[in-house]
């Protein structure tokens, strides 16, 4: 029986600013719910304003909750009992940008090692063999002697592969993956689809696949969430979103999207 | 280093370029330079005229002036490289942190910034040294506290920029203390304008050395100081010309040379030629 | 054909930089007629920016070469006009949209001002007439209440907002040719369909010709009658947008339709494209996709030319039939 490995419970987050002395509330997430069980791509649509990157924060620990619950692996991460230490390493997050992910100063090697530092000495003394970096650089399509060069020297793509090799490096149980592929060509974005499917498969990990790209949540996810606007609207599989969407919302976004195949 | 080479193409930088070799060589090798020992004092040779047994005369204690420049330049010189390494490093350290950190420890800093930049260079230099003793020591001291906000500065604001950025949103992401984000992320990444600053900045502290040296606060004698000479010097600028000038000239090509670097260094490292 | 807005016959030209040299449009063929709208597709490094900023001689003109070919507008030469000449049709017959409206927006004027300015400048209008034709322009871009976002600056409107009023200046002067490079990439999914249908429409009404320029298949064919795709600053096909993207003839255009996970069967991987983009700087002698070409054969050492293989379907590629030499 596959476990939930995350399970997220009303959780809320509002960012207050104020404008004029007049005070706002943004209400960038409200009361959203959802499971991933271990193994699974659970995708998660919408668009700016509905709340996704906030949530991906949330998950990474990088903004606090403000009320709700994000169980992770059986223990409670961040809501109201949480006591305990961020996970660090067992959730890791490939960011949309390949540019800007990684330090132009740094090499690759000292990219992709970088998480290590503060995981469990446990956790460092089994991953911080030299076989580690070079079975994950082999692993995402590069070569050894890449690993001395430094990021300018790549194209996205790679160095979006590079991002995926980092997020490796501690052997997480669940990968946020925020946007991708958005940055990439059409060409390369297969080949970076294909590697995630690989990864999966070879190393047992479990996805959350944030994107506003239909064509590639149709084929990577296996279930999908859709939020509008903090609200999480609409969660069911595959088939039942991309066939039998329910909410209005959902409908709307599959039939605005362009695509070429359209008329069918 | 590419640089290195891209430096050497301009006339002005390339002639720069080898002076600093010069001067370094010089500030270097300077006990083994000098034809006579700088503070050997011989009064019957006192203030000789330029020749072929002192290239530059003697002072009014018969010390060759020549080999006294010589020797001067490890102390005025060297002594400005230390103060302004001394202020970048600490200045650096302390703005990144503050940048990074942001909050009210950031609003502490910039307003002690704010306090110490209100006062005139000179004036403060002369405070300063004045405060903590005549000595060359505490007058590196008292350039380096000067030119420190600065410094806290420029690394603050370039560490607000790089705080933004993805990758240092990445490393928050494995857990990683402030203390490594800062020294491996944001110092790292901010170094091209402070290295601009310090190339800048290190005429402005020979100049400034001298300065301290010719009021009296600085060097003190017989230790050979550009400023200290030209002080006693410039009295007998009208019957002994070569006493004073030699010296000012060794401080005007000591300034130059690290303003032209500066300014070469800063068009080289700032509108970066495309990848 | 004399009527055409735009005519790009045999375009070459590269960028020189010290020491080296990089080929950056290659032979670039583009004819668009009026009222048409045209896609110009390509991935990164293809050079269809290059090309939509050659067209009204933005390119910079230290490091950029023209080795051959020429680009009309309207029956004038740009590539022999002086800086003056062109400088005229920038605006007032070409209009621009780029992907970040914030590049055309001046972050410190109210809409209404920098939409005032344009007019003035590109009509005879008096001060009363050219502000009620303000209101007219952002109304024409479907703004709801322009009685506001007139008085708004850039900050306070939504990104598909800020498009809208970039079109609105676009527009303004009622161009014979509008430029759009991605214009949609960097709005939401649901924003992009009504800009791309506002754009649509809009150069019906006004009779524009349209050059929509995008790596997004799907904007091509929500939006194009026509396209031409460009790789590695080659076209490499070029066509009615139902033909070429429903039975596309060149090897690249195939590969790149095969290569969407839209339609892909979940239980298999992808198709992808082998091979590494080439080296502009050394621009191989023979069909510029070979060397990642599964269908390459002997031939294909030398360059093919752009031919005819259907009506109005072209293709470069000696694997496809000819119906006559282009």
């Amino acid at each position: 029986m596959t476990e939930n490995i995350l399970q997220v419970s009303d959780l809320n987050k509002t960012f207050h600013f104020k404008t004029k002395s007049v005070k706002h509330a943004n209400h960038a997430v409200s009361d959203v719910s959802f499971d991933i069980k271990q193994g699974e791509v659970f995708g998660l649509v919408g668009e700016s304003g509905s709340g996704k990157s906030t949530i991906a924060n949330l998950l990474m620990n990088l903004e606090s909750v403000d009320s709700g619950e994000i169980i992770f692996n059986g223990q409670t991460i961040a809501g109201a009992d949480s006591k305990n230490v961020f996970p660090y390493g067992d959730i890791q997050i490939v960011f949309q940008d390949p540019r800007s992910s990684l330090d132009p100063r740094m090499s690759i090697r000292q990219i992709i090692e970088e998480p290590l530092r503060f995981v469990s000495a446990e956790k460092r003394a089994r991953l911080s063999g030299p076989d580690n970096i070079l079975t994950l650089i082999r692993a995402v399509g590069l070569r050894e002697e890449h690993l001395e060069r430094k990021p300018h020297q790549f194209s996205g793509g790679q160095r979006q592969r590079v991002a995926i090799a980092r997020a490796l490096v501690t052997r997480p149980k669940l990968v946020v993956l925020d946007e991708p592929t958005s940055a990439l060509d059409i060409s390369v974005q297969a080949q970076v689809i294909n590697l995630l499917k690989s990864l999966q498969q070879e190393f047992g990990l479990t996805y959350l696949f944030i994107s506003h790209n239909m064509g590639v949540v149709k084929y990577l996810c296996d279930r999908i969430g859709v939020l509008n606007q903090g609200k999480l609207v609409e969660v069911a599989t595959n088939d039942e979103i991309f066939n039998r969407p329910t909410h209005e919302y959902t409908k709307r976004l599959l039939s605005s999207v362009p695509t070429m195949f359209q008329e069918r | 280093m590419k640089a290195i080479r891209q430096l050497i193409r301009n006339p002005f930088t390339r002639g720069a370029f080898f002076s600093l070799c010069v001067i370094a060589f010089v500030g270097i090798f300077s006990p083994f330079l000098t034809p006579y020992g700088p503070t050997d004092a011989k009064p019957a040779d006192r203030l000789l005229a330029p020749g072929h047994l002192h290239y530059f005369g003697t002072d009014e204690l018969g010390r060759d002036i020549f080999s006294r420049i010589i020797a001067g330049t490890r102390v005025s010189v060297g002594i400005a490289l230390i103060a302004i390494l001394l202020s970048a490093l600490v200045g650096t350290f302390i703005g990144s942190f503050s940048g990074f950190i942001g909050r009210w420890i950031d609003q502490v800093i910039m307003r002690s910034t704010d306090v110490l930049l209100a006062f005139p260079t000179l004036v403060l230099a002369l405070a300063l040294s004045a405060a903590l003793g005549p000595s060359i020591m505490n007058a590196a001291l008292a350039i380096a506290i000067v030119k420190l906000p600065i410094y806290m500065r420029l690394a603050r604001t370039q560490a607000l920029t790089v705080s933004h950025t993805l990758f240092v949103k990445a490393a928050r992401t494995f857990g990683v203390s402030s203390n490594w984000i800062v020294r491996r992320h944001i110092v790292p990444n901010l170094l091209t304008p402070i290295i601009v600053q310090i190339s800048l900045d290190i005429g402005d502290a020979i100049l400034l050395i001298a300065t301290l040296g010719f009021l009296g606060l600085g060097a003190q004698p017989p230790t050979p100081e550009w400023g200290a000479m030209i002080s006693t010097g410039w009295n007998y600028l009208l019957d002994q010309w070569w006493y004073p000038t030699f010296t000012g000239a060794a401080i005007f090509i000591a300034v130059i040379v690290f303003n032209i670097l500066g300014d070469g260094i800063r068009d080289l490292l700032d509108p970066k030629a495309g990848e | 054909m004399s009527d055409l807005v735009l005519d790009i016959k045999d375009l070459s030209l590269s960028f020189e930089t010290e020491g080296s040299s990089a080929s950056i449009l290659k032979n670039v063929e583009l004819q668009i007629g009026p009222g048409e709208i045209v896609g110009l597709v390509g991935e990164s490094g293809s050079g269809k920016s290059v090309t939509a900023l050659a067209i009204s001689k933005l390119l910079p003109t230290r490091i950029t070469k023209f080795s051959s070919g020429s680009i009309l507008f309207n029956g004038i030469d740009i590539l022999l006009s002086s800086e003056s000449e062109v400088a005229k049709l920038r605006g007032k017959r070409i209009g621009f949209v780029f992907q970040e409206p914030m590049t055309a927006l001046n972050p410190t004027m109210t809409i209404g001002k920098q939409l005032f300015h344009v007019i003035r400048r590109h009509s005879e209008l008096t001060k009363a007439e050219a502000i009620a034709k303000v209101r007219f322009h952002l109304e024409e871009v479907l703004i709801a209440k322009p009685e506001i976002v007139e008085n708004q600056y850039p900050f306070q409107l939504s990104g598909g907002m800020r498009q809208r009023v970039v079109i609105a200046m676009a527009m303004a002067a009622n161009p014979t040719l509008l430029i759009a490079d991605e214009p949609t990439t960097a709005l939401d999914v649901t924003v992009q369909a009504e800009i791309l249908n506002l754009i649509a429409k809009l150069a019906k009404d006004h009779g524009t010709a349209v050059l929509l320029i995008s790596h997004d298949l799907g904007v091509i064919a929500q939006s194009c009658s026509r396209v031409t795709v460009l790789y590695a600053g080659e076209v490499v096909e070029s066509g009615k947008v139902s033909e070429v993207l429903r039975a596309p003839l060149h090897p690249y255009t195939q590969a790149l339709i095969k290569s969407l996970p839209d339609i892909a069967d979940r239980d298999r991987s992808l198709e992808t494209i082998a091979g590494e983009f080439p080296d502009l700087r050394n621009r191989p002698e023979g069909c510029i996709y070979a060397p990642r070409c599964p269908k390459k054969f002997d031939a294909c050492d030398v360059r093919p030319m752009l031919h005819i293989a259907k009506d109005l379907h072209s293709v470069s590629c000696w694997g496809v039939e000819t119906v006559a030499k282009l």
